[in-house]
Formats: structure tokens, sequence, C-alpha cells
């Protein structure tokens, strides 16, 4: 992986790959969001991917990527602990009939205008772009729900967060949506192209010296105004707060979130994400083979660190009346790990496992390229080989000690109504 | 043993095909480059096979549900379980079971003959007690229970159900909580002694392998044994659908659509330019780039989530428009108009070209890593044809051959499925 500063708070990065056949393109922007900028941010990078000043229409867009063989654009919003991470990233084919490197060029010119364009030239978005994206997230916002599971992993994630960055929905509320003009959009994407840290990644064999160089031209015509980055909030677990919520379901949903103080970083939550997995990770944790396999209690059931925050989610599908036997059952065998009721054979199978996982990464270029966005503000990240030996080093010692740095915190339950409780 | 080296000049690559003695068919396409392999050991049973003979005997009928619960059921052996035994050697695992097929898989970093030495055994030996079968319904009622739960998954079983008379594509992959406590021991051996031999069965694995040590090995493994001769008896299907629309409520946000269009099935599996001719169709109809889909988008009805599909398997065959919309009726309304309008016209030559370009390169993209190589031979496996045969066929698909299958379309053959929210 090469890497190196463009511009104050700018970093570029180029990992060369042959196996692909395509290249990756893509640019994140990180911003801690409060419930002000949240909606806004999102929305600036769903503007960004709307339009250029060339192709101001979605349908011209389209059709142009149609003309790149497909080009594929996506536009997300993801969390990064504290920090939301508006993403943009184009993917191309390397070698296309008649191609020489054509796409390649294209795709990042096109980025470009994205992203610069309009800033440069201060052009405002037709309003009724902003109208019909403002619709979109809004109604992606409330389709949450429509994803029990998901929804209810949301839901537990804001009543454990609450006053802190990770805890806000990372599209923003309808209402915050709703309040969102021409004024507040353009503030909003010129904060994100001024205030925030950005990371520009190529992955892929194709790589061309004027890539760099039209974001570094770019980047140098923008008037930096980052302060740096800095650390996520990380306490420790408070009393347990039991939150209840009844839906017209068959299936209940136990969202448990459990706090730790440690910091989030690679170097001190490798323990962590052995642990968990141990605990709750794939078919030959505790939780499968215990609270589905024995007791049959639940069809998933799986434990999972959050980065960054010093957070671990443990959720499952379960039946309303068995709700409370479930969690009973979860907190038993994680005070079993606390224990160190564990095997010698159960760590050298999580790691094995985990290993075989992240060795993966590397055949994967979206995977490759979260790896290194979601670990964006250090310095030099470890690469998967590096974080492979880290794990193997992992200790007995360390597991039970990552387990007792854990308190629960929040219980959310979403409950069948007792009409469908019984269907 | 037949063995051939099949290559893409266009792709640039190759795979190993062979035909062991047992009849079982192997595709194996070296990557050295990856770190990984993935190997997937299939049967070309899913959950569609619920009434069959075997070798000419009276027909069988078996209960919905029953092709997923004996996936469930053979990570578990005499000795013990899959997973534990993947456990030991670090590999990832998993099973699915579609409509039309079963797969057991996993991916490896390294001690690739081990791992495949596992797949073959477990996928080779049944073992299912009274017992074991009793707590597997505890496990899949739970799983039954959870997709009951998803809008998407209900609205599409809704459709189905409302398109086809007797195809048993209408019944839920996993089955009812009903009728799997209908699941015995015995029925289990008998479904698995009819789909599980050699000649039904596949393997495909790519990644950082060598073929032909991967194929002394598995021809090695895998004997012939007597052969059984499967009769699928899927009722005959009316071209005509049940209904054209029914609704349900749930708790949702807004309401949910799934439109189908029905198709007579002329061959029990259809052909990939089959595949190809519709997946260009509904880009030209409703695709990104369509002046019908930014219709939808501009007058509010239809948002992120709306997507289409061509859906197709032994003896089923349908256009698929799914999405959320405040107005599903209208959204029905004006993709009819738009396929009367192509009947009449024909499609847009650039949104072909557009079309045509977007899909070939999403051909390209499955061959980026060994999971999306492996998906594209497991098709290949089960549908029948080369694994490059699509990439070639766009080549050679017209635009007249779209026109002449809209023509095809009956707007009598249109139905669609809604979920509304429980409030409203």
């Amino acid at each position: 992986m090469h890497r190196k500063n463009i511009a104050n708070g700018v970093a570029e990065s180029f990992f060369k790959s042959d196996k692909f056949k395509t290249t990756s393109i893509s640019v994140s922007f990180y911003l801690k969001p409060t419930a002000q900028t949240v909606a806004a941010n999102a929305l600036a990078g769903a503007m960004m991917a709307s339009s250029t000043l060339k192709y101001s229409d979605t349908v011209s867009l389209k059709r142009y990527l149609d003309t790149l063989y497909g080009a594929v654009l996506n536009n997300s919003v993801r969390k990064n602990g504290d920090y939301q991470e508006i993403n943009l990233t184009l993917s191309v084919l390397d070698d296309a009939p008649g191609d020489s490197g054509c796409l390649f060029s294209a795709a990042v010119r096109l980025l470009n205008d994205m992203i610069f364009e309009r800033y440069f030239n201060e052009v405002d978005y037709p309003i009724e772009i902003l109208e019909r994206e403002k619709r979109l997230q809004a109604e992606e916002t409330l389709g949450m729900i429509n994803d029990k599971r998901l929804f209810s992993r949301q839901r537990c994630e804001e009543e454990l967060c609450r006053q802190e960055p990770f805890g806000l929905p990372v599209l923003g509320t309808v209402d915050q949506i709703e309040a969102i003009d021409a004024k507040a959009l353009k503030s909003a994407i010129k904060s994100i192209i001024e205030t925030a840290y950005i990371s520009v990644r190529i992955i892929g064999k194709r790589f061309y010296d004027d890539a760099f160089t039209v974001f570094e031209d770019n980047f140098k015509r923008v008037k930096r105004n980052f302060s740096g980055t800095d650390g996520d909030i990380i306490k420790p677990a408070g009393t347990v707060k039991t939150i209840t919520e009844k839906f017209d379901v068959t299936q209940g949903k136990l969202v448990l979130g459990l706090r730790s103080d440690k910091v989030g970083t690679d170097e001190t939550t490798i323990p962590t994400v052995v642990m968990a997995d141990i605990f709750g990770g794939g078919p030959h944790s505790k939780l499968f083979l215990n609270v589905r396999e024995k007791q049959s209690l639940c069809y998933y059931c799986s434990a999972r660190p959050v980065r960054r925050k010093g957070i671990m989610l443990v959720e499952s599908g379960v039946e309303g009346k068995n709700i409370l036997k479930a969690k009973e059952e979860i907190l038993k065998q994680f005070n079993q790990v606390k224990d160190g009721c564990f095997t010698q054979e159960d760590l050298d199978t999580s790691i094995r496992s985990l290993c075989v996982g992240i060795r993966m990464v590397e055949d994967d270029l979206t995977a490759l390229d979260f790896w290194y966005s979601s670990r964006f503000d250090e310095q030099t990240p470890l690469t998967p080989k590096q974080y492979i030996e880290k794990l193997k080093q992992v200790t007995r010692q360390q597991v039970i000690d990552a387990a007792r740095g854990f308190e629960p915190d929040t219980v959310y339950i979403l409950e069948p109504t007792e009409d469908t409780a019984n269907a | 043993m037949l063995k051939k080296i099949i290559k893409s000049e266009a792709l640039g690559e190759k795979y190993t095909y062979a035909k062991l003695e047992s009849g079982t068919q192997v595709f194996i396409c070296e990557k050295a480059e990856f770190s990984s392999v993935y190997t997937v050991f299939g049967t070309k049973y899913g959950s569609i096979d619920t009434r069959f003979s075997i070798d000419n005997g009276e027909p069988l009928e078996v209960p919905a549900g029953i092709a997923h619960f004996l996936e469930h059921k053979l990570f578990e052996n005499e000795d013990g379980d899959a997973f534990s035994k993947y456990s030991k050697t670090g590999a990832m695992a998993n099973a699915y079971t579609s409509f039309d097929r079963t797969c057991y898989l996993f991916s490896c970093c390294d001690r690739f003959d081990e791992n495949l030495d596992i797949l073959l055994d477990f996928v080779s030996s049944p073992y299912f007690t009274k017992q074991t079968v009793e707590k597997e319904q505890g496990i899949i009622g739970q799983e039954i229970k959870m997709y009951d739960d998803s809008p998407a998954w209900r609205v599409l079983f809704d459709l189905l159900k409302i398109m086809y008379h007797s195809h048993p594509v209408r019944i839920d992959i996993a089955g009812t909580v009903e009728s799997i406590s209908e699941i015995t021991d015995k029925l289990l051996f008998d479904c698995y002694n009819a789909f599980y031999n050699p000649s039904n069965m596949f393997i495909c694995i790519a990644g950082d392998v060598d073929a032909d040590a991967v194929l002394e090995r598995v021809s090695a493994t895998i004997k012939a044994d007597k052969g059984v001769k499967i009769e699928r008896l899927a009722p005959a299907e009316p071209e005509e659908v049940v209904s054209n629309y029914c609704e349900s409520t749930m708790a949702v946000s807004m309401p949910l659509f799934n439109i189908g269009i029905k198709e007579p099935v002329k061959t029990r599996q259809v052909r990939q330019f089959d595949i190809i001719v519709r997946d260009i169709l509904l880009e030209c109809v409703v695709g990104k780039s369509s002046d019908l889909y930014n219709s939808l988008l501009e007058k509010k009805l239809i948002n992120n989530e709306f997507s289409t599909e061509y859906f197709y398997g032994n003896g089923y065959s349908a256009l698929l428009f799914c999405g959320e919309s405040s107005q599903p009726h209208r959204v029905l309304e004006l993709i009819t108009s738009e396929i009367e309008r192509l009947q009449i016209e024909g499609v847009d030559p650039e949104l072909f070209e557009g079309a045509r370009r977007k899909l070939y390169g999403q051909q390209i993209r499955q061959w980026n890593n060994p999971e999306d190589i492996v998906s594209v031979m497991v098709d290949s496996a089960v549908i029948g044809g080369s694994v490059f045969e699509s990439v070639e066929l766009f080549e050679q698909v017209t635009r007249q051959d779209i026109n002449d299958c809209l023509k095809g379309i009956k707007k009598e053959n249109i139905s669609m499925s809604v979920i509304k929210p429980l409030n409203k």
C-alpha cells in the first residue's frame, strides 16, 4: 500500500493488485456528525453522485456509465466509530473491448467532476434533484423498519450511545432530512470538502501517474480548514437499561449492547476480536453451540465488536416467550468466557477461523477497500498479513482480560404483540 | 473420465471441466494469484422437487421444505458435525438451498485437501435419527419465523402463489412449521437416495489449486453407484396466472410490491441465451438508464429499493419488478404501458447497446474473486452450457431478439402482490 498526504487532511493510497479484472477508485469523507449535520452530510454524498455539469441529470449520467461497460458508481454512508463516512466509489473494467486505459481515465475525471465541479463553479443543484434525493433518503430511513434485524441493531446502538455521534441514525431522521434546503446543502458540501478528513484510494492493476495528479490539482484549489482527527467517545457501561418495543411480528429480536473502556485501535482490540469470536463468532462459538444448537432458542445468535468504540453487540432472533431465557443463557455463556471456561482448542479454533477470514480480504476488492477505509486515521495501518501475525500471538489471558473489560449496558427487545406471538 | 480445458479469449480465462466415471461434473478454475480457494459440492435438487419417482416406481410426494431440511441435517454425521471438523482446519463452511439446487461449500487458505475430504465425506454420509430430526425442527422453525417477518420475502411468495397454480415454486423454500413437522428420518433417506446420487451432483472449485491433483482426489472418493433414474413429477402448470392481484399487511413503512409477468415454459430448463435476452429486456424497459425508470422516480412512484430480475428455473419463467411505492397500481400501469409501447415500437438502439455493454461488464466482474467464479460455474452445472457461453452470447444477441421476446408478453399474465403498512 502506497500512501501519501496531498493536502491538509487529505491522503491518497494506491494498492496494486493484478488479481482483479476491475479497478476501484474510492473517495471517503470522514466527519464527526451532530444531530444538526448528520442528515445534510449524507445528502451531500447522494447529491455529488447524482450528476455533473456535463451529465446534468440522472439519465444522462447512467447512460454514460453504461457506455463505460457498466462502470459501477456507489454512494454509501456508513458509521466508522463516531465518524460518519460519506463514500463515492467508481469501479471500471481493466480490459474492455478496444480499451487501453480510457475507462480508468474517464472514471477518474468523472469522480472529480462529481466532487469539485459545482463546488468550484458555485453552481447549485437543480431543485428537483435536491427534492428527489431528500425523498429517497427519507424513505430509506423510514424503510429501516422493514428489516427487523437491522432495525433492532440500530435501535440498540441509539440507546447505547445516546449523546454520542455513533448513536445518531446514519442518514439522519425524516425531520432533519426534510429541513434541508439549497442553502443548507451547499453549506454541507462546503463543509465536507473543506473540513472532513479525506481518503482517496485506488485498488487494482491500473495505475497512471495522472490519476492522483487530477485529485491533487483539485485539492490544491480547496481552502482546507481541517483541524485534525480525534478519538471516539469510549466509556464504561452504566446501569443496565432495558428498552422493550412491541411489533406485529412472529419472531422477537434481542440485542444486548455491552461496553468497555478500552481504546479501539487494532493494537488494543485484537484480543477483543478473538474473545468475541469464541463467545459468538462462527459455528464453533459458545452462542452457536449452546443457545442455538443445544437449546434451539434462536436461529441466529452472534456477537461482534464494534471497531473504535469499545462496544460489543449480541444479536439474536428469538420467540417472544423465550426472550428472557435467551438473555440469561447469553449472559451465562459470556460469564463463562470471563471465567476462562474455554479450552486452548477453542482459542486456536477462533484464531484459525479469523485468520482465514482476514486472508480472504486480499481476494476481494471491496473488502480490501473497506479494510483501509475503516483504518483511515492510522498513519501506518496494519495490512491484513500484519494483522494475522498479531492475531496469532493472542493469549488465553488476554482473551479473559478482554471479556472482563465488558459489561452489559443496554438491552433492546423487539417483542411480538400477543396476537402475533400466539399465531 | 472425460476431461477438457475450456478457454475464453475475451476473458483471458480458462477452466478444467471433467465428468467423472460416477457421472459427477467437476469444474475447476486454477487461480494461483488468489490466497483462498472456494469450493462447492452441490446437487441439482431444490425446494421444487417435492414430487418424483425413482426408477419408474410409484410417485412419491414429500413435505415442503425437505430439501432445505436435508441440507441442515447433512452437516451432522455419526462421528460429529462437519462444522467441528472444519473448526480444526480453519475453513469457513456453509450451505444453501434454493428452488433448484442445494450447495455445500467451504473457503480456505490452506489445508485444501483435508477440507475437500471433509466436504466429500459429510455430504456422502447421511446420518439421521428421530432425535436429531426433532431437534432440527426447532431450529428451522425459528428460521421460518424469521422469514415470515421479512416483507421482501413475503411479498415474493405472495406473488408466486397468484402466478402459479400448482408448480412447487409457489411454496416457501424452507416449507412451513406444519410441513416440516411431517418430516421423518425415513423421508430424508428417500430424498437423499434419489437426489444425492453422483450423477446428479457437481463440484465447482476456484482458487489456488492444481486441477489434475483435485481430479485424482475426487475420482478416488466419489465412486459410481448403481445409478438412479429420477423423474420429476411437477404437475402441469397452465400458461395463465391464478389471479392478477393480492394484498396483505405487515409492519412496513410504505407499501411493497412485486409485479410478475408469467411466461410459458417450452423446455424444462431455460437456455443461457434466454436469460441474456431477458436481462437486456428488463434493462431496456425499466433499467436505471431508461426513461421509464427516471419518470417513475420523478413522479415519486419508486425509490432506491426498485429492482428487476429474470426469475427462472425448471418449469418456471417470469420477469419480476420489485420495489416500494405509495401507489403500486400506478407503477403497474406505467410498466404495462411501456411494455405495450415497446411491443409496437421496439427497443431504443442506444438503450439496447448501453444495456448490452453494462451486462457484459457485469459478466466480467464475476471473475473478480473465487466465490463469484464458483457461482458462475454452479449456474453452468445446473443450467447446462459452457461457463463462458454467456460472455460469448452478448456478442450475438440483437435488438430483434429483445423485440421478439417483448412480443411474447401477454398483459393478462401480469400479476402484482402488495404488502401494505398495518396502520394505513
